[in-house]
């Protein structure tokens, strides 16, 4: 065998598990050691669950032993983001407020993946209450980028892109509200799934801002994102914003044909400021496709102009309320750049809230009309490779730009329109990761886990890994 | 989160004493230094609006008032 267990992929793991050829509990040693080696040079772990871990792999093992084997993800081991409920643990959300915090039940799918057969090694960094997207944590230090620690591994599911991408968990969950999945996993070359609003429960998951918040898988490959959110998704009584829709059977779309589908790529929008180096990469991605046999067509989406104010204005509202109380009782135990966040968040009206709502409409409205006539949206993920760490500026093709600006402009319109977006590695600029984003019809994950899958195949990162060492950066 | 690209001028700092006071008759309060850098990202967000608004939205659009929910593309 090439690669240590660490460094494989649930879809390469699962049948040796289930032929019994490798064991849960050497594979979760596996992760275990290389979590901790790295840790003090990564910060993707908030907290490392040694002993259970190895508890519950010996209980997993067990089980497959004595031919109860639930399914592909029975004795993996998974960190996950520390926003999630798990009963009897605590999950921070990246808070001092919540340092202590103990959940008495499960997230809806934190039960789902234990129903699973996960083993859960620990929790991972993230961006206090999820508030941005550096996962530069004042509380429990900055998370590192593996491909250049001296760069943000993007947020707010840090922990979980860094953790993925340094082979410190074999899969994770992140959260969404303006590209908390897709931003750090195209920073950090991995696959990340945000799934249509309404297909994932998110009962149990602390909330950032309710109507723009989605839950999903940030894995390595596009056939372990369709094996996790087969696990997650569904229909909840316990979440108001779960939709009664039949699920796809994911992995029956993991085909490498897509002759036929047409590929909508807009320019006015996703192509306008985006470095030179990142734009070139994602046209050649559009390339292969068109190789693999897509069609490609040029469409209009006017009002994602509009995009950021809608989207300040939704999460500013939404958050604001949920902090309110603590902003009046305990401001300066937020971090700095949360409660500046929190305070803007008591500046707009109503008005402009509402306003927000309508841009979102007219956003879907664009949508749907260029999904009668084409399959998938592609675009960029990001229009920047990974920024240095404590950067509010960075350079694009030579003028200065802001750095949040940047990480959330192309990844808000499908927090705004709760359409389901996947991000799959495309390439590198200067050495570092960019992704290209698929963008599909509400429900309709199947559909971009084919053209990712299909994509996939044709190896865009030519099996590149970053290139960790043991130097602990200060 | 919002960065402070937008720097105060003689109105700015009107702006400025205009959230403190807002901010702090909801009874919160922030280190002084704060204050400013919210004028500054709020004249972002203001900037944004500017845009919403020349464009104007269709009023008269009785779709454009359900606030959006999950399955809203369904």
């Amino acid at each position: 065998m090439s690669k240590s267990l660490n460094a494989m992929s649930i879809e390469e793991l699962s049948p040796l598990i289930a032929d019994k050829k490798i064991s849960p509990v050497e594979l979760t040693k596996s992760i275990l050691d290389q979590a901790n080696h790295y840790n003090p040079q990564i910060n993707a772990y908030i907290r490392i669950d040694e002993d259970s871990a190895i508890q519950s792999a010996s209980k997993a093992e067990s089980e497959i032993m004595e031919g109860n084997y639930l399914g592909p993800l029975h004795g993996i081991p998974m960190a996950l983001k520390d926003i999630f409920y798990m009963k009897g643990q605590v999950s921070t959300f990246g808070s001092k407020i919540h340092k202590d915090f103990v959940a008495d039940y499960d997230a809806t799918v934190v039960s789902k993946l234990k129903q699973a057969g996960i083993i859960n090694t620990g929790t991972l960094n993230m961006h206090e209450y999820a508030w941005g997207g550096t996962t530069n944590n004042p509380h429990y230090g900055p998370c590192r980028n593996p491909w250049d620690t001296e760069r943000i591994p993007g947020g707010s599911s840090g922990g979980s892109g860094a953790a993925v991408a340094a082979d410190m968990t074999i899969a994770s969950l992140g959260t969404d509200t303006a590209g908390s999945i897709r931003i750090p996993s195209s920073i950090c070359g991995i696959v990340g799934l945000k799934p249509t609003h309404g297909r994932v429960s998110k009962y149990g998951c602390f909330p950032l801002s309710w109507s723009l918040d989605h839950i999903g898988p940030m894995t390595k490959t596009v056939t372990d994102a369709a094996i996790i959110l087969q696990a997650i998704a569904g229909y909840d009584p316990n979440d108001s914003t779960t939709v009664d829709v039949s699920v796809q059977n994911y992995t029956n779309y993991l085909s490498e044909d897509i002759k036929g589908l047409v590929i909508g790529v807009e320019e006015d929008y996703y192509f306008q400021d985006v470095d030179n180096e990142v734009a070139a990469n994602v046209r050649a991605g559009i390339e292969t496709l068109k190789a693999l046999g897509a069609e490609i067509k040029i469409i209009s989406i006017p009002n994602l102009k509009h995009t950021l104010f809608a989207e300040y204005v939704t999460i500013l509202g939404e958050s604001g309320a949920i902090h309110h109380n603590n902003m009046k009782l305990r401001p300066l135990d937020f971090g700095e750049d949360v409660r500046l966040s929190l305070g803007l968040a008591e500046l707009p009206s109503a008005v402009d809230y509402v306003m927000g709502q309508q841009i979102r409409r007219k956003i879907v409205h664009d949508f749907n009309e260029v999904f009668r006539s084409v399959d998938v949206v592609v675009a960029p993920t990001l229009p920047i490779v990974a920024p240095k760490i404590g950067e509010e500026f960075t350079m694009l093709n030579g003028q200065q730009s802001l750095v949040i600006n940047d990480l959330i402009r192309f990844n808000s319109p499908c927090n705004l329109s709760g359409l389901p977006s996947l991000t799959v590695p495309c390439g590198f600029s200067n050495g570092l990761p960019v992704g290209m984003q698929l963008i599909g019809k509400a429900f309709d994950e199947g559909t971009l886990l084919n053209v990712g899958f299909a994509f996939e195949r044709t190896n865009s990162l030519r099996n590149n890994k970053p290139q960790l060492n043991d130097k602990v950066t200060e | 989160m919002l960065d402070s690209a937008y720097k105060l001028d003689i109105g700015g700092i009107k702006l400025q004493n205009d959230i403190k006071t807002l901010l702090n008759s909801k009874g919160i309060h922030l280190p002084e230094k704060e204050y400013g850098i919210l004028a500054e990202s709020w004249a972002g967000i203001e900037q944004l609006r500017t845009l919403v608004e020349q464009e104007g939205l269709d009023d008269s659009n009785m779709e454009l008032f359900l606030i959006p929910k999950g399955g809203i593309n369904k």
